[in-house]
């Protein structure tokens, strides 16, 4: 089978790939950005409230906020090398020769989000539901408890949490895209 | 002073700075129809550091360390209404019943909110694999 024959369609691939990791890397980081806020405005939560809304995040959401950023960072950091070897064989292309070893590449790069992709899939959408269903968990919170909330917190609750929680399900339909791109480059190797 | 030392003190007193501020030592306010209550905690504290030098050739090394507590120490009523002085009360907890009440508190109010209480966090294996993506 010719060269020219074996790659045909991994141009198309790549480039819809290209987009997707652009895309994607600026919604982790956003995501990061998200728990990072989250964790320091728990700080400056009252004593009353701090340890509930903490055991709660915790238990929804499966990992406490310390863990959350953490998470963010390293999945940030794999995307971005990810995007790295992405680009290594768009410019492989021009000579097909390198195209195994770049494909090998991005594959290496790849594998330990591919191994545990249910497990993120799974986590971030736990995550995201629990911001979207912020504002009836807040209706919910029998009166003589409400007093222990500030305006502010609560307007949080309210206001942002569900916009943070479409955020995060944007996130994960970009991760099931890059997954299946990733996986039909494969089929080159 | 080293910039690792520097750093180190740095990041603490932001630590510090969040945890003294006036709204974790004051609480909430609860507004109610004909008085505001304040409660108010006492913050406990207990910090170290230190840091030595290596043998020729090895690097030194510092740490700081620190532990502490918060407890209920009682409540400031201010009556709406009621000018002056006479519009303010204070009340104090006796200590043993302030460290109760700081244990008990987040207990009861997931007691009575159990419509809040949610799925169980996950397996430190699944920690785990997540936190090495």
């Amino acid at each position: 089978m010719g060269e020219k024959k074996k790659y045909e369609g991994l141009l198309e691939l790549l480039e819809g790939l290209q987009k997707t990791c652009t895309s994607l890397t600026a919604s982790i980081r956003e995501f990061s950005q998200l728990t990072k806020a989250s964790r320091d405005e728990m700080k400056t939560r009252s004593f009353l409230t701090r340890s509930f809304a903490q055991k709660d995040f915790e238990s929804n959401t499966g990992m406490g906020l310390d863990e959350w950023v953490e998470f963010s960072e390293r999945l940030l950091s794999r995307f971005e090398s990810v995007s790295a070897a992405v680009q290594r064989l768009d410019e492989a292309k021009l000579d097909p020769s390198r195209i195994p070893s770049a494909l090998n590449e991005l594959r290496g790069a790849a594998s330990p989000f591919l191994e545990r992709y249910d497990l993120i899939i799974d986590a971030l959408d736990r995550f995201a539901n629990y911001m979207l269903d912020m504002p009836k968990k807040t209706e919910s919170i029998p009166k003589p408890f409400r007093g222990f909330m500030s305006e502010e917190d609560r307007r949080r609750m309210v206001e942002e949490a569900p916009k943070a929680g479409e955020g995060i399900k944007k996130l994960v339909t970009e991760l099931k895209t890059a997954k299946e791109q990733i996986t039909d480059l494969n089929r080159f190797l | 002073m080293s910039e690792d030392l520097a750093s180190a003190l740095k990041g603490f007193l932001e630590e510090m700075k969040v945890m003294l501020s006036p709204k974790i030592v004051f609480g909430e306010p609860m507004v109610m129809e004909d008085k505001t209550i304040i409660p108010v905690v006492r913050i406990g504290l207990g910090v170290g550091g230190g840091g030595g030098k290596g043998k020729e050739g090895c690097e030194g090394g510092l740490g700081f360390g620190g532990g502490g507590g918060i407890s209920p120490v009682g409540i400031i009523v201010v009556l709406k209404g009621v000018p002056g002085l006479e519009g303010i009360k204070i009340m104090t907890f006796p200590s043993a019943l302030g460290q109760a009440l700081g244990e008990l508190l987040p207990k009861m109010m997931e007691t009575f909110m159990p419509m809040m209480a949610g799925k169980k966090p996950l397996k430190e294996e699944e920690k785990k694999k997540l936190l090495t993506v």
